[in-house]
């Protein structure tokens, strides 16, 4: 399978490092000198842009976390001035701020590059037929995926997500030989299509490469043979840029680094310490081109390892394993990021109920559902249904306006989520 | 060719290069582009070893020649047009020419002298008009040229020149650049600094943006003549924008 650019996915470990040295400190010379921010992250630790003297020197570096960029809502941690950035996407959410990342015009171009090389990478070509089942709006993921495929030269179709008759229909009548999704849109799709009585050999769809939310070996394999296609894992970060930060190639033997734009370490999410190649650790990414929002190790709260042996596909970049875990309880329910302290927050705020409660993330016939379990509080054991169903519901519609997913509500008896160790208070029965 | 890994070097007491790398590769034209005082000649000279480097490693042809003398760096194929051209004045064109290819062994000057003054000749045929001339009555623009053929004379690798467009006219700078470009052609390798960021980033593959010894951006020129901080800083673009804010 061709390589889409073969100077960078086959450089030499010593180009490649030179690159990535240049770069970091470009980086750090620039977000010194214009994100105050930094300037006083760095003064604070008695840095100074010089003290990057190798690329080892990254660890000297304090870490950006997510509540650094919430505090910088909405463009303080920006690098260059509003006039210059051409785009902006958000994080969801609205109890909490959310994290605003903007783009310049060469962002963009980078961006599209990226897309481009992972797809490529996964086995789309210029002929494909892509269909983006992405949201398109202030989340990344379809824009991101877009531009990549329309740099690949495929022809792009734009479904975005919801209404999945109409996406079906697409897939058949398009003659659709891509699909961009997340995996577990994909596994919706393959049971309504039973139900319908689609045969999925009457599709044109041969690749699909899968992102947003983990993807488990299980789902893959369900997906790879369901639809006979390859399934690849694509992963993104959205603070950071979106997808296109790494993608496994053909051979899904790891996620390929785009480590011309990207400086990716593994450490200890406890101690921050690096680890070696190959232990699992959090995933630390600082940019090397970003112009708009440059990140300096961004700590993203996944949880993965790294490899640097080339891999057979004759691309020598370094290699992440499929991220399945997070340092955090966040749970990605429906491509809607779940944090249970966002949950906990909001029954704080909601009369009759303690905030105690459960998470239950399922799959059922390929959909995803969020269960939510909600202690009584003493006062509130009452035998009107009515008010118990209208509690349900204020419940509902308040985690609806939060966090943008509608969960399922259980009311349960008071004390009986008292006792529950924390690590109960999230339980996801899918295959992630 | 050339890579620089966090170079630091002063110039007297002052700290003029912090840290700076870059790297040009075989065939390249880069160019080191900045304001005044940024470094930029300071860079030249330490890779050419006419300055020593505090600390930080420099690369040539694959061996280290961090601190090298000059005559050594010369001997391996690195070049150094100097910024003013210093050219012997009382000298002829076709004098000056031969000095250039000095460094070489007396066979293979015996050898290639006259192939390599007619391939210069080619490049320069003002320079074969003026042969008989002293070099100190060419024009600014003649003088440069004669600057740059005299330092290909020694058939270097690479070439590093510095400000080649200082003091010309527009239009003598635009035939320097020209020439510059040529070079590629015969597969040279060429670190230009330049304050004239315009035509240095037209003529280069890639470029380094310098700033008060630090580099502060870089990439493939296409994208930096582009980048709306590079318009206003160093190509004059975008300041009644800015006035009207």
């Amino acid at each position: 399978m061709p390589i889409w650019n073969r100077k960078f996915e086959r450089m030499g470990r010593s180009e490649i490092e030179q690159l990535q040295l240049e770069r970091l400190q470009t980086t750090v010379n620039r977000v010194y000198r214009n994100v105050p921010f930094y300037h006083r992250r760095f003064s604070g630790l008695n840095l100074a842009p010089e003290d990057v003297q190798a690329l080892a020197d990254v660890t000297r570096l304090p870490f950006t976390t997510k509540d650094d960029l919430r505090d910088g809502y909405p463009y303080e941690m920006f690098a260059v001035p509003l006039r210059e950035i051409v785009r902006i996407h958000s994080s969801s959410g609205t109890s909490v701020k959310p994290i605003v990342v903007g783009y310049t015009s060469n962002d963009l171009k980078h961006w599209a590059e990226q897309v481009a090389r992972v797809m490529s990478s996964a086995g789309v070509t210029k002929d494909d037929v892509v269909q983006i089942a992405f949201d398109y709006g202030l989340f990344t993921g379809g824009f991101g995926m877009h531009y990549g495929a329309e740099k690949l030269g495929a022809s792009v179709i734009p479904v975005s997500t919801g209404n999945t008759d109409r996406q079906m229909l697409i897939m058949q009548d398009f003659r659709s030989t891509a699909l961009v999704s997340a995996p577990s849109y994909a596994v919706y799709m393959i049971e309504l299509m039973s139900k319908l009585g689609i045969a999925p050999a009457s599709l044109c769809l041969r690749v699909g490469l899968f992102g947003g939310e983990p993807m488990g070996e299980k789902t893959r394999a369900k997906i790879e043979s369901s639809l006979g296609i390859v399934a690849t894992d694509n992963y993104g970060v959205s603070a950071v840029m979106g997808p296109g930060i790494a993608g496994e190639c053909e051979l899904r033997s790891g996620l390929h680094i785009n480590e011309d734009h990207f400086l990716v370490e593994i450490v200890d999410p406890e101690s921050g310490v690096p680890l070696p190649d190959g232990e699992e650790g959090e995933v630390i990414i600082t940019t090397l081109t970003k112009e708009g929002l440059p990140m300096i190790r961004y700590r993203t709260r996944d949880l993965t390892s790294i490899v640097r042996e080339p891999c057979k596909c004759g691309r020598t970049t370094a290699r992440l394993a499929p991220i399945r875990k997070r340092t955090d309880d966040m749970i990605i329910v429906r491509g809607v990021n779940v944090y249970p302290g966002e949950i906990e927050a909001l029954l704080y705020e909601i009369e009759h109920v303690e905030p105690r409660y459960q998470l239950v993330a399922d799959r059922e016939n390929g959909l995803d559902y969020l269960t939510l379990r909600v202690e009584l509080s003493q006062v509130m054991i009452s035998d009107q249904m009515q008010k118990l169903l209208q509690l349900e519901e204020t419940i509902r519609q308040r985690v609806h306006s939060r966090i943008g997913i509608t969960p399922r509500v259980r009311l349960v008896e008071p004390k009986t989520l008292h006792n529950l160790e924390l690590k109960d208070r999230v339980v996801d029965n899918r295959d992630v | 060719m050339l890579k620089l890994q966090s170079v630091v070097t002063y110039y007297g007491r002052v700290l003029a290069l912090r840290g700076l790398s870059l790297h040009v590769e075989p065939g390249e034209i880069v160019a080191l582009v900045g304001p005044n005082g940024a470094g930029k000649t300071t860079a030249l000279n330490t890779i050419s070893g006419v300055v020593g480097a505090r600390s930080g490693k420099v690369t040539f042809d694959g061996k280290d020649v961090t601190n090298k003398s000059p005559e050594t760096l010369v001997r391996m194929g690195l070049a150094q047009v100097p910024e003013g051209r210093q050219l012997f004045a009382d000298m002829t064109v076709y004098e000056n020419l031969i000095l250039g290819a000095y460094r070489r062994s007396r066979a293979s000057k015996a050898a290639h002298l006259r192939e390599d003054l007619e391939r210069i000749y080619a490049m320069f045929p003002i320079l074969k008009e003026r042969t008989h001339q002293a070099a100190g009555t060419l024009s600014g623009g003649e003088q440069q040229m004669l600057a740059i053929a005299r330092s290909l004379m020694a058939r270097p690798k690479m070439l590093l020149l510095d400000e080649p467009s200082m003091g010309l006219a527009p239009l003598v700078a635009k035939s320097i650049f020209k020439a510059i470009t040529d070079l590629r052609k015969d597969g040279t390798t060429v670190l230009i600094v330049e304050q004239n960021a315009k035509a240095a980033l037209a003529i280069a593959k890639r470029a380094y943006v310098m700033e008060t010894g630090r580099v502060v951006m870089e990439g493939p020129s296409s994208e930096l003549s582009g980048n709306p901080e590079i318009q206003r800083a160093y190509l004059g673009k975008g300041y009644k924008h800015l006035a009207e804010k």
